[in-house]
């Protein structure tokens, strides 16, 4: 077999496919003779000639339709997960390193639009993970107008990274300088120098200096992913890992060797934005010249720093001579500006590492007053530190880091041993710059006592042992002590899962007791965010016991309350079902919560008008109350209260009375008049007294008891508006027609449903007694309506309303027939007594 | 071709950069206009870069040789995306959920665009005027007209060597037994 060019097969391919089927097959039989191999590879590419819209591999559509494609799928796929406290809810772009997308704050705390970054997880050096958590908390104290703040930044449980970023509305540099002039992309230069600046003062290199790393918002340019590059590690941020095109049209050629992110590298980086977006007029030798300077290949032939580049740019726009040329007048006069840049630059290098150091273990922890004495404290003490070598009152004498470091270590334990915290604080942040020079026996020293007072202090788990013992495996690395270093770091693993467990069920905790309190106080807004509360808590209780777990099921039952506060009985009776039957698997109906549940339950069946349901729940309720708690125990009397009510919606006047009277005796023993029981309890015997015939102790009974609850509710209140309804309905029996009517149209307002059909029937007899007839038709029209729809009523109660109705519409028909249903109540029931005086009257 | 001679591959190397932000910026652009259900228009985007640079401080020798250097920018942009993208998925598990089926065959068709990627270098080394038309036509969505345009052939040319281009880089991806 002979070798053939690949000319000799494209031209061979040529002829195969200009010849007609026939020849073709002869041409390839007459090859096969020839060179066999040829032959088979020759019919292997001809059937791959196949229609014109055929493309190779399992493609179907070019690749921009696929580009479309595949944003297409980042937009929709990660919408709507949480992390953190935050929902994603847009996607907005791909970059090098992971997906942008847009959140909102989700956990009810307050309204926020962020930016959410997220890095796939190959990128989270595991090395670097024990430094994430001080050095976001670090992050997120700086603050920069022309820095996009990192808020927060977290590990997702498979190891991507996220970072929560301010949320920038606005575009990217390259886009947003399209219509600005000269003097405005100068300006805006400056901006982005004077954030890398102050990155670079706060010991961070962002690494990654790039157009769409840059943004213009409303006439402000922004830095965005400032301190990405240090939280995620150096190998991380590599851009020779990253692709190839954008941040390689920006990145040093060292950093893509490397990947180390550095302040030379970024003052390549703005050079190259410089040279690219800045510079429209090529031949301006001077501003060539200082993108040259920043772009020099040798990191050591560039600007010492971006205020020195900014320096040349100031000169330049104020007609100076730049550095960038060379100017041997000028030289000296640089070398002695550079070097004093430079002792100044380190000295504020310290002070900033000694002051973020102390606020990052510091804050957040502690309370604000101590706090603020601490903050005090560290201020005088790093003052002291760099009284003596400060170079303006020192002359320009090199003081070296190492000099500062031991001088502090020996005044710390002189001057701050007495306050231990501060003391011990401080030391940690020392064994870091020993840490970071490489003194790593000193750094082992000092941390190894930090370790040993916090032990003192804090029982695991514990966020400060966390740190001391992190910071010891830090040091363990660099001796290869990597057994000693991984116990710590499991240990501290462990120590955080639990705080995290503790942190979750806490929060939990908080939405729930935020959602009950918010719902009891009630009003359409109120509600609402219970209701958001509610879903949130039984969210997290899921996660972190199951939906299966008691825990859970005691929750939803319990948040019962607020469903039903928005009316909503069915999800209300559906909780609580599905909590007893969790509860039953796991043998608890008999613990006092579940008891309580099935309580509730009862009065999510009389709300549902499954009024034989509630009675036997209600029963069953009392009776493993009084089993379990004793007889009497309060909530006995809650029991007896939520029965005396089903039985008045029932009709039963005389049971009523009984478990009112019952109750009372109960709460009188164990509970202060102003209790909600009490005076509910009360508010029923007064409803109860009126409907058995005895309209003025029920009048007294009232009177007094809205007057407590207003007291001790506020008028306002759902329950006092309840209470003054039953109140003014008893006042018309009593003949004060006109105080009930005030009554009534007061508290109209606000009322759920089935009260407010109660109301509205009231409203309708003291019009009927004022003579309103027509007034009173229109109240009881609407009563009807609603005793009609809402299941909670009893026929007794809709005939009620129909008799109502139908005197004032002078209907004697309907009225006889509601009345033949009203006879059938209790003997001594005051709507029997009128049923029957008005068929008697017809006769 | 001739302004693509060996001594000028820095140079289109260069042009191919600059070109690669102009593309990427006018993407930018584009896509934040519309609803970006519709797909990415190249040729829109290649005709305005052509008309922004003509005047700027990058001066293409002509449209032709515009068009090559847009075809391979144009590449580039969108095989870093699909890169990131697979990036993204082989190190995310919680966080980016379950995977729906359609999640899935987007991820195979990225996988198989960077297939298709190494594969057109191979050709390259042996068929280079058949890369680049599949360069052109593939990656850059030009029609038959402009990838004439772009490597200065014949319509009837491209058209042919567009057949052998898919055949020839069809073995390159399944190399026989």
């Amino acid at each position: 077999m002979t070798a053939h060019s690949a000319n000799e097969i494209e031209v061979l391919m040529d002829r195969l496919l200009d010849l007609g089927d026939s020849d073709r097959r002869a041409l390839l039989v007459e090859l096969e003779n020839d060179d066999p191999a040829l032959a088979k590879r020759m019919r292997r590419l001809l059937s791959f000639v196949a229609d014109e819209e055929t493309l190779p591999g399992e493609v179907h559509q070019s690749a921009p339709a696929l580009m479309t494609a595949f944003r297409t799928a980042d937009r929709n796929q990660l919408i709507g997960q949480r992390l953190g406290a935050y929902e994603i809810t847009h996607f907005v772009r791909r970059g090098g390193m992971g997906a942008v997308y847009r959140g909102e704050r989700a956990d009810g705390a307050f309204e926020q639009s962020v930016a959410i970054k997220i890095l796939p997880a190959r990128m989270a050096s595991s090395e670097r993970r024990d430094m994430f958590e001080r050095e976001r908390r670090y992050l997120a104290t700086l603050e920069h107008p022309n820095i996009a703040r990192i808020i927060d930044a977290g590990m997702a449980p498979d190891g991507s990274l996220y970072f929560i970023m301010e949320f920038i509305d606005g575009e990217p540099f390259d886009v947003a300088l399209e219509d600005v002039n000269d003097d405005g992309r100068l300006r805006f230069f400056t901006d982005l120098c004077n954030a890398v600046s102050f990155c670079h003062r706060s010991l961070i290199a962002h690494g990654d200096l790039k157009p769409s790393n840059i943004f213009i918002s409303d006439g402000r340019l922004r830095l965005l992913d400032f301190g990405v590059g240090r939280l995620i590690g150096p190998s991380a941020a590599t851009p020779s890992s990253a692709p190839r095109g954008y941040s390689r049209n920006y990145a040093a050629p060292e950093q893509i060797t490397s990947g180390e992110p550095s302040v030379a590298a970024d003052i390549y980086s703005l050079g190259r934005l410089f040279e690219r977006l800045i510079v429209k007029e090529k031949s301006d030798t001077e501003l060539a010249a200082i993108a040259a300077k920043a772009c020099a290949r040798e990191p050591t032939d560039r600007y010492g720093s971006v205020d020195a580049l900014k320096a040349d740019l100031r000169a330049y726009q104020s007609n100076h001579v730049i550095s960038a040329l060379p100017q041997t007048a000028g030289y000296r006069m640089l070398k002695f500006t550079r070097r004093n840049v430079l002792i100044i630059a380190s000295f504020s290098l310290i002070v900033l590492t000694l002051a973020a150091g102390l606020f990052t273990t510091s804050w957040q922890y502690r309370t604000a007053t101590r706090q603020a004495a601490r903050a005090e404290a560290v201020a005088a003490f790093v003052k002291n530190m760099f009284e003596e070598v400060d170079p303006e009152e020192a002359g320009v004498k090199p003081v070296t880091l190492r000099q500062v470091m031991d001088d502090s270590a020996d005044r710390l334990a002189n001057e701050l041993s007495s306050a231990p915290g501060i003391y011990n604080e401080i030391k940690a942040v020392i064994a870091s710059g020993y840490f970071g020079v490489g003194e790593y026996e000193r750094a082992l020293q000092m941390r190894t006592e930090v370790l040993e007072y916090a032990q003192g202090e804090y029982k695991p788990p514990n966020i400060e042992l966390v740190g001391a013992q992190n910071a010891i495996a830090a040091v363990y690395r660099s001796y290869n002590k990597l057994d000693e270093a991984i116990t710590l770091c499991r240990n501290s693993l462990k120590q955080l899962k639990a705080l995290r467990s503790l942190y979750e069920k806490a929060l939990a905790d908080t939405h729930f007791c935020l959602s009950m309190n918010l719902a009891q106080k009630g009003g359409a807004k109120n509600i609402d965010e219970a209701l958001r509360h509610r879903r949130q808590a039984l969210a997290i209780y899921s996660d972190l016991y199951g939906d299966a777990s008691p825990e859970y099921a005691k929750s939803l039952a319990s948040l019962g309350m607020v469903v039903r506060a928005a009316e909503d009985y069915v999800t209300a009776a559906q909780n609580r079902e599905t909590a007893l039957a969790i509860a039953e698997r796991h043998g608890l109906l008999m613990v006092p919560s579940f008891i309580r549940t099935r309580c509730n339950l009862a009065l999510d069946y009389v709300a549902l008008g499954r009024h034989a349901e509630a009675i036997s729940a209600n029963k069953k309720c009392l009776q493993l109350k009084k089993e379990r708690l004793g007889d009497d125990h309060p909530e006995i009397a809650t029991s007896l209260n939520n029965i005396a009510r089903l039985n008045l919606q029932l009709g039963e006047i005389n049971h009523a009375l009984n478990a009112v009277n019952e109750g009372l005796a109960v709460a009188r023993e164990s509970i202060p008049s102003t209790n909600f029981t009490r005076l509910a309890l009360e508010i029923n015997k007064a409803a109860a007294l009126w409907q058995s015939g005895e309209p003025e102790l029920a009048s007294i009974l009232v009177s007094d008891v809205v007057e407590r609850m207003s007291d001790q509710l506020g008028p306002e209140h759902g329950a006092t508006k309840r209470a003054n309804t039953i109140k003014a309905r008893i006042l018309l029996e009593t003949g004060d027609v006109e105080e009930a009517a005030r009554l009534l149209s007061a508290s109209l307002e606000g009322l759920s449903q089935s009260w407010r059909a109660d109301a509205l029937l009231w409203r309708a007899e003291v019009a009927y007694k004022q003579g309103d007839h027509e007034g009173a038709r229109k109240f009881a029209d609407e009563a009807v309506r609603m005793r009609r729809t809402l299941p909670i009523f009893t026929p007794w109660q809709i005939a009620e309303s129909e008799f109502v109705r139908a005197r004032a519409a002078d209907d004697s028909a309907e009225a006889i027939a509601a009345a033949e249903i009203l006879v059938s109540l209790p003997p001594n029931h005051i709507r029997r007594i009128e049923a029957q005086a008005y068929l008697d009257g017809q006769k | 071709m001739s302004a693509i001679g060996d001594g000028d591959a820095a140079a289109y190397d260069d042009a191919v950069s600059l070109l690669y932000d102009e593309l990427h910026k006018l993407a930018h652009i584009q896509l934040a206009k519309r609803d970006t259900d519709n797909a990415l228009q190249t040729t829109a985007l290649v005709n305005e870069a052509y008309l922004k640079l003509k005047h700027g401080a990058y001066k293409p020798v002509d449209r032709g040789h515009f068009l090559a250097i847009a075809a391979t920018a144009m590449r580039h942009i969108i095989i870093d995306y699909a890169k990131s993208r697979l990036a993204a998925k082989r190190g995310a598990g919680a966080v980016h959920i379950e995977l729906d089926a359609n999640t899935g065959q987007i991820d195979a068709e990225a996988e198989q665009l960077l297939q298709i990627n190494d594969a057109l270098s191979r050709l390259r080394e042996k068929h280079e005027r058949l890369a680049r038309i599949f360069e052109c036509k593939f990656f850059a969505g030009f029609d038959d007209d402009e990838t004439a345009k772009a490597i200065n052939l014949s319509k009837r040319t491209v058209q042919r060597d567009w057949i052998k281009a898919r055949a020839f880089l069809q073995e390159e991806l399944t190399p026989s037994s």
